[in-house]
């Protein structure tokens, strides 16, 4: 979609570090954008360098309280007229600030952008733009890890499937204005509209989880691992709060693994239960757990989940063992069970294995706040640094995805209005180059490709 | 241009600008430098196959209408040739939008070639040389001319290669191979070699074409015949009206009966047994290959297009083939209307060289070598239309050098030209390459109609186009400012326009302006300017102010994104780069870059291999070296 206005917007502290958040503004229009959100003096008319209480407002809701810093062009770390928002550490308040300025006529900045800027209105020297080279190439190996992950992941398989679904709407429609000389049947409108229709639920979708779960992009994994009848399942159960995995206490009965997407203090995660690990000779089990152990390799953090009920073997050892010594993985330890131990007297040792550790009941849900947090703690320790990229990415997923659905519903009046082939795809092509923008493909060739192998072309 | 006298060939004599090649390209490339003041020479094997259609005998089409009316606005040739020489003209997709109409018309295949040579001979200075060229002339990294078989070199400061398919063209049919340009013709040995020598990449592409029968040998009433558009609408901007008589097409199709017999013939096809390895155009199939890949079809239609009122060959178009000739006989007398049908040229496929066009400069001039220009199939493209567009700009720039002018390009929001160029150069497409006007990110500004207001500038800059045209183009244009401000201030009244849209339109109760009541889609500017008295204005400007109210909306939208081009357009790379040393790049890019030395960051944006990541890696290398220094450009 077209860039609105130059005025650029980003979260500029970490994720989950301190109380407070700054939210930078930048660009010719940024004051004024801000104003328009600000409930408190006018600070269009307010001198540079100065800071005002007020608050923000998303039309008549109100968002938060803040301070807002007004900076003039050209006193400000990027050399334009730049407005700081500094408010509560809350991922929802952040977010809800990000998206009512971004509604207000601000985009949200590339990697890098606010630094490119202070470099190009010289704010910094030479150096330090080298240094930014080199910065946003990291972020975009950084960004290729992500989108690795997230190609495996469920947001990119749908994301796909509904590129995949527009280019095959556009190749029908390109068919009849590039082939129309051919012997090909068109494809009726009622048709097209029922897909526009169908790809727009599909965005709908998307965004809605989006929204449930706000920051990370659901590219950071967890396994969960342990012997059968551990109670995996009932933990990934009772973290997701439905039931999911099939539950029973017949040892072996999750065989393959099992992946949802899990929603935890505002991060979306992935979380898989996996077989239980012990040394079988039956085959479908032994392939089960081969995946367990593939799942533990691909994982961020795995949860080792042990019965306390019952004592340490050397089953358990030797999972120790294997992830020592072949996987560099945060472990947490979970002791579960709780529910069968009397006053806390737990069999099983868990602290000899000298690594985080928490008892819980996955059954009564008792512990499981405090694992949460523990999970949480180990991703903000383990991703600090990432923090506003992870947010940037994924606003702009999100951004991505609102252009994509307004594109659609442009699309779909234009076909109401009975408008040609050539306009409507004007509106599904902006949908898809949108779509592209989250997995980094462009589309004309496959459209052409699509329509090479799928017809019989050629007079 | 009657008044002009051709000028005496001499074979010693210095000429500004040697053309190597007499067809589509050749022609286009010949006449726009010598319109440009330059002394031309036009070397072809054969001056009486100037301007051969070696395929199909049509000139248009979806999409390649388009860059015919473009060539004529640029004052090219190709439409003016073919609105003397076709015989059955229709307006593709006219049920569409006037974004999407495509002219085409079939040609009188021998007249047409007549008209090319005759217009040439009228271009006074430029000469036509017969000679079979084998060498290029290169002085440090600089072209000088050429070596004929024959006779001696030609020396000139540029060098335009129009080769066709003819170098070292090697035809099939079925498992015998002939090495031949063209049925019939020599085949072009050396220029490769040496060029290859110079350090050129080359590359090897395949097309075909069908067997042509003989007219008196069909049965046409068990056909379904196809009648041109009547009145017939002209390609040239300058032509009143199409004088030719409209002869018709006729519709067949195939059958199991066809498809089993050519399957017969698999075994000895030289595409599935291997013995052709290059690419033949996707959009271009062979009729073993479109039954061969889409094995449920019962039928494909056939168009059986007349070569010409005198001659007797009919093109069998959709019937390409490169089977042998005992199947290609027996197949044909399959299809309903051909059981006695004759061949009088068997259908084939044909093999050559091209040098892959990230190679050439947007002036398609190559890197490599000073003053050497490609043009046509040779850049690995496809098709009459998309070799005379080439040829056109390569004449230009050629001729633009010499006069000491500056490079001709086209933008992508342009024209079907500029698109054409930049994928040529940026995409590097491993097929023949055929325009399509779903390649045109911007097509509903690129209508054929407004060919001549759109490029009207340019033509005029570089002195490409005759008095008369430049008087006609003009009025056009002021036609369309004075109604552009007639339809803003301008009523209908409800009575008049009801009675005209009765039942049709819903009924209006106080009179309505005119570029309101016309955004609705059932209404018609010229009715309503007919009805208000104002008949005066040019049916051509009439539809061009509709199209942009009535389609104003939608045409909004495109613009926003052909503003958002342009920006990264104008982010000029002025200078050579050593992309390799640029560590913050991906590998991929840094190859891609170094290759192609885009001239702008939207160039760059869009070559393939290419991430937004390395673009904003770029946009700050190139905002340091701005800073740094003023060093000029190296190339």
């Amino acid at each position: 979609m077209i860039k609105k206005t130059n005025t650029i917007v980003a979260l500029a502290t970490a994720i989950g570090a301190g109380s407070i958040a700054v939210v930078r503004v930048s660009g010719k229009d940024s004051i004024s954008i801000v104003n328009k959100v600000f409930i408190g003096k006018n600070l269009e008319k307010a001198d540079g360098n100065t800071i005002h209480f007020g608050r923000l407002k998303d039309k008549e809701k109100e968002i938060d309280q803040a301070l807002v810093s007004v900076f003039k062009s050209p006193n400000s770390y990027t050399g334009e007229n730049a407005v700081e928002i500094s408010c509560h550490s809350n991922h929802f308040i952040v977010e809800d600030i990000v998206s009512v300025l971004l509604d207000n006529g601000a985009r949200i900045a590339d990697p890098g952008e606010f630094t490119l800027r202070a470099y190009l209105n010289h704010k910094i020297d030479l150096s330090q733009a080298e240094a930014i080279s080199n910065v946003i190439s990291s972020k975009s190996r950084l960004a290729t890890r992500n989108s690795i992950m997230q190609l495996e992941g469920s947001l990119s398989k749908k994301v796909k499937s509904i590129k995949k679904d527009l280019i095959d709407l556009i190749s029908f429609m390109e068919l009849d204005l590039d082939f129309s000389e051919e012997d090909l049947e068109v494809i009726p409108k009622e048709e097209v509209l029922e897909k526009i229709e169908a790809s727009k639920i599909n965005i709908e979708q998307l965004l809605n989880s989006f929204n449930k779960a706000k920051y990370l992009s659901g590219a950071l994994e967890i396994a969960i691992i342990g012997k059968p009848n551990a109670g995996k399942s009932e933990l990934l159960n009772s973290l997701l709060g439905e039931e999911r995995a099939i539950v029973t206490n017949l040892p072996g009965t999750t065989r393959d693994t099992i992946e949802e997407n899990l929603t935890l203090k505002n991060m979306l995660l992935k979380i898989s239960d996996t077989a239980g690990i012990r040394f079988s000779k039956n085959h479908v089990e032994k392939k089960g757990i081969q995946r367990t152990w593939n799942r533990v390799e691909r994982a961020d953090i795995v949860l080792w989940i042990i019965d306390i009920s019952k004592s340490i073997n050397e089953q358990d050892a030797e999972i120790y063992n294997t992830l020592k010594n072949y996987y560099n993985k945060d472990i947490l330890v979970v002791g579960n069970k709780t529910d069968l131990c009397f006053k806390n007297e737990t069999r099983a040792k868990v602290n000899s294995f000298n690594l985080p550790t928490i008892n819980i009941s996955a059954k009564t849900g008792n512990g499981l706040e405090e694992l949460k947090e523990m999970i949480a703690k180990t991703i903000n320790l383990k991703y600090e640094h990432l923090g506003e990229e992870i947010i940037i990415t994924n606003t702009r997923q999100i951004e991505s995805l609102k252009s994509t659905f307004r594109s659609l519903s442009e699309a779909k009046i234009s076909l109401n209005d009975g408008a040609g082939n050539e306009f409507v795809v004007v509106d599904l092509r902006n949908a898809l180059n949108e779509l592209g923008l989250i997995t980094g493909e462009t589309a004309t060739e496959d459209i052409l490709n699509n329509i090479f192998s799928g017809f019989c072309i050629g007079k | 241009m009657a008044n002009r006298v051709p000028r005496e060939t001499n074979i010693m004599t210095d000429f500004d600008i040697i053309v190597v090649g007499g067809g589509h390209a050749g022609i286009e490339a010949a006449s726009a430098a010598a319109r440009m003041g330059c002394r031309v020479a036009l070397i072809t094997m054969n001056l009486n196959k100037i301007g051969l259609m070696s395929c199909n005998p049509a000139i248009g089409g979806l999409a390649k209408g388009q860059l015919v009316k473009e060539i004529d606005a640029l004052g090219g040739e190709m439409g003016k040739i073919i609105d003397e020489s076709g015989i059955h003209f229709k307006m593709l997709n006219k049920s569409k939008g006037p974004a999407v109409w495509s002219p085409r018309a079939q040609a009188d295949r021998q007249l047409y070639a007549v008209v090319a040579k005759n217009r040439l001979e009228n271009i006074s200075n430029l000469a036509l040389i017969r000679g079979s060229v084998n060498g290029i002339i290169v002085n440090s990294k600089k072209v000088s001319g050429v070596t004929l078989e024959d006779s001696g070199p030609i020396y000139s400061k540029s060098v335009i290669l129009t080769t066709g398919t003819f170098l070292n063209g090697l035809i099939h049919i079925g498992l015998k191979s002939i090495k031949s340009g063209r049925a019939g013709d020599k085949t072009a040995t050396g220029i490769t070699e040496s060029l290859v020598d110079q350090g050129f990449k080359a590359g090897r592409l395949k097309t075909g074409t069908p067997p042509r029968l003989d007219k008196n040998t069909i049965d046409f009433a068990v056909l379904e015949e196809q009648l041109p558009d009547n009145p017939p609408t002209p390609f040239s901007f300058s032509t009143e009206s199409i004088e030719n008589k409209p002869i018709p097409c006729y519709i067949g199709h195939t059958n199991n009966k066809t498809h089993e017999i050519l399957q017969e013939g698999f075994q000895q096809s030289p595409m599935f047994t291997g013995r052709i390895k290059s690419i033949g155009p996707r959009y271009c199939p062979s009729i073993e290959d479109k039954i061969n890949r889409f094995s449920d079809r019962e039928r494909h239609q056939l168009f059986l297009e007349p070569e010409g009122y005198e001659n007797r060959e009919i093109y069998l178009n959709g019937f390409s083939t490169s089977l042998p000739e005992d199947i290609q006989v027996r197949a044909i007398k399959t299809i309903p209307g051909l059981a006695k049908a004759e061949i009088v040229r068997l259908g084939y496929a044909v093999e050559y060289d091209f040098f892959p066009p990230y190679q050439l400069f947007y002036s398609l001039e190559t890197k490599k070598i000073i003053g050497l220009f490609f043009a046509g199939q040779i850049n690995g493209t496809s098709g009459y239309e998309e070799a005379a567009a080439q040829g056109l700009i390569s004449g230009i720039n050629a001729a633009a050098k010499i006069n000491k002018l500056k490079g001709f390009r086209l933008k992508r929001s342009e024209a079907y030209i500029g698109v054409l160029i930049d994928d040529l150069i940026n995409k590097s497409t491993l097929e023949p390459y055929r325009m399509f006007t779903s390649r045109a990110e911007f097509r509903l500004f690129l209508r054929q109609d407004n060919a001549d207001i759109r490029l009207f500038e340019h033509a005029k800059k570089y002195g490409l186009l005759l008095k008369e045209d430049i008087r006609r183009v003009n009025e056009k244009k002021q036609a369309v400012n004075s109604l552009n401000k007639h339809v803003k201030v301008n009523n209908i009244s409800a009575r008049k326009f009801n009675e005209i849209y009765d039942e049709i339109s819903s009924k209006i109760e106080q009179p309505q302006r005119l570029d309101a009541i016309i955004k609705r889609p059932e209404v018609n500017l010229a009715e309503l300017l007919k009805v208000t008295q104002n008949d005066d204005y040019p049916l051509d400007a009439i539809k061009e102010v509709e199209y942009n109210i009535k389609y104003e909306g939608y045409l909004k939208r495109n613009l926003e994104l052909i503003n958002k081009f342009k920006e990264n357009e104008n982010r000029i790379i002025s200078k050579h780069i050593n992309y390799k040393a640029i560590n913050a790049l991906s590998l991929e890019a840094r190859d891609k870059l170094n290759q192609i030395q885009p001239e702008s960051l939207g160039q760059a944006s869009r070559i393939s291999g290419v991430s937004p990541a390395d673009i904003s890696v770029l946009m700050i290398y190139l905002e340091r070296e701005k800073y740094n220094s003023n060093v000029p450009r190296e190339t």
